[in-house]
């Protein structure tokens, strides 16, 4: 049996990088759009912060298969109609990514919104009295207590991220999760639960990787506010 | 001749196998897509039939994962009896381009009604709702054949009607089977020799169905000839062990179609005139010898029926 997980191994690993390319794409542009959001969000504008809110609403409100199929059929036929651009036949990682972007642009941008209004108001006060400007101050005292507030809830989200590779196989994204499905088929299933081990192996190696990437980043952060004082959150 | 039940949708019994939640929640993204289709693309209709006209190119989706009849290979290329027809097919229509895209089976059947596929391959049976939705060509692409599982000791019974009368318990079949159509179309046909028929909702039943007929909890189930090579007779199979208590014999086959979008009329008649093709000259029948190990369509014993049983 174990010979046999391990023999499955190699079959599954190549398929590892079409989850890690979605899963990388996401991150950056869904990133970007939770930028977007959250400044829209601590905006002055009442219309922006409407627009952003309603947007994290309409996100949250949508299961994520669902999402994927309004993208997937939904997308091309809008994006004809409006710029005249066929993107019908387009390689299907690009309506994955975008599925994801905007989920995650919607669930971090909630994250660094609360995570902003952690942090003590009375730091950019003190920023403007040092002399620092507004951007001087964002980039240097809060954007990385931000950051390191949003940590944690990063890991997590990245750990979901790479799990949705099932949902993404519905639309022909074959990652490794597909893979699996696939292998599954081909051999009638009759070696379901190896091949599902074998997966489950390559999740636990990755996940620990992840946790252990996360938590060591969070530690040398820590280690920049810890020492001299805790300057983050409020005590 | 049809059964007075309808359901709405179901898969075939290879395809059911392919067990998971994916199909449950796809049937929520169906939902969701038709809202979509009606927001979106309202112009979808139109621009379908304008596509019929104009483009020549042809968006063929297939089942990602239904091995043999359509699945990716192990670098990833479309593969399997359905493939193999639909590449005979475009070799007999030189006006016409194909390109392939393997997704999973609800999302096939969703990117047929919104028009983003032209041909759907699923290994799926005919119901009348599925020609409702979409356009069926006048010729099936293949065959799926019946096959009976029992014990050793019920191994002289071998039409449905004999197990009807013989009392055996059929095993539960999965809800949306295509077997499960199957029995009700049976039943119809036989009211004074009905066969008891369960539903569930267990995802496994169609494979752990072997066990259960094995360790009797019931007397027969309803599986593909693959299956029980595959399962039983290979070394490796997981009920290996069963191979002298499990009998298998076939008792059946029912056509298999694909499908088409709605507004792809001009297509139908080139595409279902290849078919009759590469039926009436054997290919179908040579393509079925090398995929499944045997000529399904000589189990169809009449044509002009969808369901053919002993």
């Amino acid at each position: 049996m174990v010979e046999q997980i391990l023999s499955y191994l190699p079959k599954l690993l190549p398929y590892l990088f079409v989850t890690l390319e979605y899963v990388a794409f996401s991150l950056l542009f869904g990133s970007l759009l939770a930028a977007l959001l959250t400044s829209a969000k601590l905006s002055r504008f009442r219309i922006l912060r409407g627009l952003a809110f309603g947007f994290t609403t309409i996100m949250r409100c949508t299961p994520s298969i669902i999402l994927l199929f309004l993208v997937f059929y939904g997308l091309p036929p809008l994006v004809r109609g409006v710029f005249g651009i066929d993107i019908e036949h387009w390689d299907v990682v690009v309506f994955v990514s975008t599925t994801f972007t905007l989920f995650l642009g919607a669930s971090l941008s909630e994250l660094a919104r609360s995570a902003f209004q952690s942090v003590d108001s009375g730091q950019s006060e003190a920023a403007a009295c040092v002399g620092m400007n507004r951007a001087q101050a964002l980039r240097r005292i809060i954007v990385p207590q931000v950051f390191y507030l949003m940590l944690p809830n990063m890991g997590n989200t990245l750990q979901f991220l790479i799990k949705e590779g099932s949902l993404a196989y519905m639309i022909g994204l074959i990652d490794i999760m597909g893979r699996a499905f696939i292998m599954n088929s081909t051999s009638m299933g009759a070696h379901v639960l190896e091949i599902y081990l074998a997966l489950a192996l390559v999740f636990w190696v990755l996940s620990l990787a992840i946790e252990r990437g996360f938590s060591l980043l969070e530690q040398r952060l820590q280690a920049g506010y810890g020492k001299r004082g805790k300057r983050g959150t409020a005590p | 001749m049809e059964s007075p039940v309808q359901p709405t949708s179901y898969q075939s019994p290879r395809e059911k196998a392919i067990l998971s939640r994916r199909s449950f929640i796809g049937m929520a993204g169906t939902a969701a897509l038709a809202l979509a289709t009606g927001a979106l693309t309202g112009c979808s209709s139109e621009a379908s039939g304008a596509s019929d006209t104009a483009g020549k190119k042809i968006t063929v989706a297939f089942t990602n994962a239904g091995y043999p009849t359509a699945y990716l290979d192990d670098s990833g290329n479309p593969a399997g009896y359905e493939i193999d027809v639909l590449k005979r097919v475009e070799a007999l229509l030189a006006d016409y381009d194909f390109s392939y895209e393997g997704v999973d089976q609800i999302a096939v059947f969703a990117g047929l009604s919104s028009g983003k596929y032209d041909v759907g391959l699923t290994n799926s049976f005919w119901t009348p709702k599925r020609a409702e939705t979409y356009l069926t060509p006048s010729q099936n692409i293949g065959v799926s054949v019946l096959g009976f599982l029992t014990r050793k000791e019920f191994a002289d019974i071998t039409t449905l009607e004999q197990a009807a009368k013989a009392k055996l318990r059929l095993a539960p079949i999965t809800a949306g089977d295509g077997n499960y159509f199957v029995v009700e179309d049976y039943n119809s046909k036989h009211p004074d020799a009905q066969i008891e028929l369960t539903a569930t909702d267990d995802a496994n039943a169609f494979t752990e169905a072997f066990g259960w007929v094995a360790e009797k909890r019931h007397d027969f189930t309803l599986v593909p000839l693959q299956y029980y090579d595959a399962l039983v007779v290979d070394e490796d199979g997981p009920y290996h062990q069963y191979k002298d208590i499990l009998a298998f014999s076939i008792i059946g086959a029912t056509k298999t179609w694909s499908f088409l979008a709605k507004g792809r009329e001009s297509f139908e008649a080139d595409y279902s005139g290849a078919l009759k093709q590469l039926k009436d000259d054997g290919t179908l029948a040579g393509l079925a010898k090398q995929w499944y190990g045997i000529n399904n369509f000589e189990y169809l014993t009449d044509d002009s029926q969808n369901y053919n049983y002993l």
